[in-house]
């Protein structure tokens, strides 16, 4: 051993001891505050003030203004549908997460998108009045003809010239071009319907979905009845041959159901009427429809009430249920129903209350008013019908109207300025009751009942030896808010719990059985 | 209650358990005589069950946008399995290129054994995780045998405290407790089904001017910790619901349940229904998802 190595072996076993403890505690805290990290993580919804400036984005959440810092690290979403950070302007929707730093909220990822930005997907119905391997062409309801390029996916539909179908499409901003992405067909649904009638269903199931089969049936031959009067005179004959077949095939399912033949629904203005005949202009359009009466067609007034023949005058509207005949033009009426003049035509329904294509405006309930810190204007945050929020600044330019004050709780109306983010003109619809819930007590937690075997009892404190929680089975009871007074738990044991589910998901024991 | 187990039973394959225990045997009876299979022995297993509804819905974990024809069969593990790729753990040392060696060259490979123990209990606590292929460490230094080992154990100390930290926190270092408390943070959303099943929808319902769709189990604005949510709703029963484009199956009682994957940060999701009448419904929802 020279003297290098003996100096070497004297100090390298104090070397390895510090080593180790520098290695420890070192990674210990880089494991902290990685944990930390994660652990302040905070969604934040919101909508942009302003475009960045110097690395500073401004938001307008429900909670306030918050700035958030652009690093290197903050990741922007770049899917479809959302905006770069240099498109990023007053009124785009930011969404993502931000971690507390130094005083610092440092962004970590963030989506943007345009206000009211709208998906590229939406569903179409209509019957096919031609189809080749790539494209179909589909007439809507409303008369538009629209060409669909064909769905790949294995799960479609079996369609024809004729089908009525349901697709979702996708649109290509770019092109426009729209492209299937899944079809189902009104006749393979009835066919669905009809086969789950023979599962173990209930009688008003059954009842359900035999009248879903009619009601669908009937609208397949309605389209298609209607069809013949879009479409050119050489695809009539398609069209007739597919409305025969389908009938036919209808027919035959429903009264394998015991349930009546389809039939079609013709709206329209009375043209004239004998007792034999009745003419009308579906939709009030130059396109009529001879339909036959007979002596016992049911006749029913406006108000619900029955009526007659004779009620059914010149230049009232009608919707007539018609049985349709193998040549089509002349369905023999069962019902006839007089009906107000339609006061515009087209679609009614969405579920949710779509926000529509005014972009520049915005309805719902004031969430939050913001002095802002510019200290010239205010901010609001409205929470939309749909859910989603809307923000926007009230300067000394804009009109209020409705109420002075702007306050929590008060349903408004939102006309925007060109920017996308000043407030043209606010509207207070309506302002919060006085009789407010904010009194009222809240309910309680849902209990549920959980039996199981008690696989392992843990606890938090080794020293204490107490049980904070319980696995039973192999799931986490947590019972830090109750401790069973009789004897205590072992594992092995088979017991009921009393379980409510705490704010941070954890069930939580509030009882043992 | 028979009505809404049997909707049930139309939205799973077979593989129904109700949760909450059931004293009353006439009504367990009643239950097993609709098709439940067992009462809430493993609130964990409602889980499964919810996560692999055996349907087209699976492909909408694999491919949200496109389709997958090969559906694969009912597998309980894949609850596990639907997280995204990226989630990769990424604090191990990050040196892939060995130092070069003159003099004597030491693996750590006997550590990598012992700290690849400590992984597989990790993963078996975060099943969800991928953890990346561990390095080799390379050591040059002219070094007894102890002082290996002592530098070793040190470097094994210190990845196996990194691995280790990040996970269990301030919670007891149980590894049976970190993988129940990752089940029982997902299982909320199971015993709302069970309990609190949507209202069967009346004919009178389904047939009026707007397309009844209704959804539960998501929340708009809602903030999470899961890769994956699961919700379901009722429509009409010949109605064609699609999530983000995507089509998922309906059953004979309009009932539906999907189990959404989501990525870290913003996740919209939009949930379409339209029926043959031509009647169209919508939902949206903005989650932000902090995985």
């Amino acid at each position: 051993m020279n003297r290098f190595t003996a100096s070497f072996t004297n100090l390298a076993r104090p070397m390895a001891v510090v080593l180790l403890a520098i290695a420890v505690f070192g990674l210990l805290g880089i494991g902290d505050s990685i944990a930390e990290a994660k652990e302040t993580r905070t969604a934040v919804f919101g909508t942009a003030v302003d475009a960045p400036s110097d690395g500073i984005l401004e938001v307008v959440t429900r909670d306030g203004i918050v700035m958030l810092v652009i690093t290197d690290d903050t990741r922007i979403d770049k899917k479809r549908g959302t905006q770069k950070l240099d498109q990023v302007t007053s009124g785009t929707s930011v969404i993502g997460y931000y971690t507390e730093s130094d005083d610092e909220l440092l962004a970590g990822k963030l989506t943007f998108r345009k206000r009211n930005s709208k998906s590229s997907y939406r569903h179409v119905v209509g019957v096919i009045t031609d189809k080749d391997d790539d494209t179909i062409t589909v007439q809507t309801d409303d008369g538009e003809e629209v060409e669909i390029g064909s769905s790949d996916d294995p799960t479609d539909d079996e369609t024809e010239e004729g089908s009525l179908i349901v697709t979702v499409v996708e649109t290509d901003e770019e092109s426009g071009e729209i492209d299937a992405v899944a079809v189902r067909s009104a006749e393979q649904t009835i066919s669905r319907l009809n086969d789950a009638i023979g599962h173990e269903i209930t009688l008003a199931q059954e009842k359900l979905l035999k009248a879903r089969m009619s009601a669908t049936a009937s609208v397949h031959l309605t389209r298609l009845y209607e069809t013949l009067d879009d479409i050119q005179a050489e695809a009539q004959e398609k069209i007739e041959a597919a409305f025969a077949e389908f009938q036919t095939s209808y027919t035959t399912t429903l009264e394998d159901n015991l349930i009546s033949p389809p039939l079609v629904l013709l709206k329209g203005k009375v043209l004239t009427r004998s007792s034999v005949q009745v003419v009308i202009a579906k939709n009030g359009n130059g396109n009529r429809s001879y339909i036959t009466l007979t002596p016992d067609v049911e006749v029913e007034l406006p108000n619900g009430s029955d009526g007659q023949l004779g009620d059914v005058l010149p230049d009232t509207w009608v919707e007539i249920y018609a049985l349709p005949q193998t040549k089509i033009s002349s369905p023999i009426a069962q019902s006839i129903k007089i009906v107000p003049a339609p006061t515009k035509p087209g679609n009614s329904g969405n579920g949710n209350g779509s926000t529509g294509s005014d972009a520049e405006t915005i309805t719902g309930t004031i969430v939050l008013v913001d002095n802002g810190n510019s200290g010239t204007q205010r901010v609001i945050v409205v929470d939309n019908p749909d859910g989603s929020d809307g923000a926007a600044a009230v300067t000394s330019d804009t009109t209020i109207s409705g109420d002075d004050d702007l306050v929590p709780g008060q349903e408004v109306e939102i006309v925007l300025g060109d920017d996308g983010f000043s407030a043209d003109e606010v509207v207070v619809v309506s302002s919060p009751s006085d009789s407010t819930d904010a009194t009222a007590t809240p309910s309680p937690p849902v209990e549920y009942k959980l039996i199981g075997k008690i696989r392992e009892l843990v606890s938090a404190d080794v020293t204490s030896g107490s049980v904070s929680g319980v696995i039973l089975d192999d799931v986490y009871l947590s019972l830090e808010t109750f401790s069973p007074e009789a004897d205590p738990l072992e594992v092995g044991q088979e017991l009921q719990f009393t379980v409510i589910v705490d704010e941070d998901g954890r069930w939580v024991v509030v009882g043992v059985d | 209650m028979s009505g809404s187990i049997q909707r049930l039973r139309s939205s799973f394959e077979g593989t129904i358990v109700a949760a909450g225990h059931i004293p009353d045997p006439t009504i367990a009876a009643m239950l097993e005589e609709l098709g439940v299979k067992k009462f809430a022995a493993t609130a964990s297993e409602l889980l499964t069950i919810l996560r692999n509804v055996p349907s087209r819905n699976d492909y909408l974990h694999n491919d949200p946008i496109g389709f997958v024809s090969d559906i694969p069969d009912f597998a309980p593990e894949r609850a596990q399995t639907v997280a995204p790729e990226e989630r990769q753990l990424e604090l191990v040392n990050a040196d892939s290129e060995p130092q070069q060696s003159e003099t004597v060259e030491v693996t750590s490979q006997d550590n990598v054994a012992e700290t690849q123990s400590v992984f597989e209990a990790t993963k078996r606590a975060n099943a969800s995780l991928k953890l990346p292929s561990l390095p080799k460490f390379k050591i040059s230094l002219p070094m007894k045998r102890w002082h290996r080992t002592a530098l070793g154990a040190a470097v094994t100390a210190a990845v196996v405290i990194a691995v280790a930290v990040p996970f269990f926190g301030d919670r007891p270092a149980s590894e049976s407790d970190a993988a129940s408390d990752s089940v029982a943070k997902a299982l909320p959303v199971v015993p709302n089904l069970l309990t609190k099943p949507l209202a069967p929808l009346t004919l009178a319902e389904i047939s009026g001017d707007i397309l009844p769709l209704e959804i539960a189990g998501i929340k708009d604005r809602a903030v999470i910790e899961e890769l994956a949510i699961a919700f379901w709703g009722d429509t009409a029963p010949d109605a064609f619901v699609t999530v983000n484009g995507a089509p998922v199956d309906v059953s004979e009682y309009g009932a539906f349940v999907v189990d959404y994957p989501l990525e870290d940060g913003a996740n919209f999701i939009e949930i379409l229904a339209s029926d043959f009448q031509g009647r169209t419904s919508s939902q949206s929802f903005t989650i932000v998802s902090l995985q």
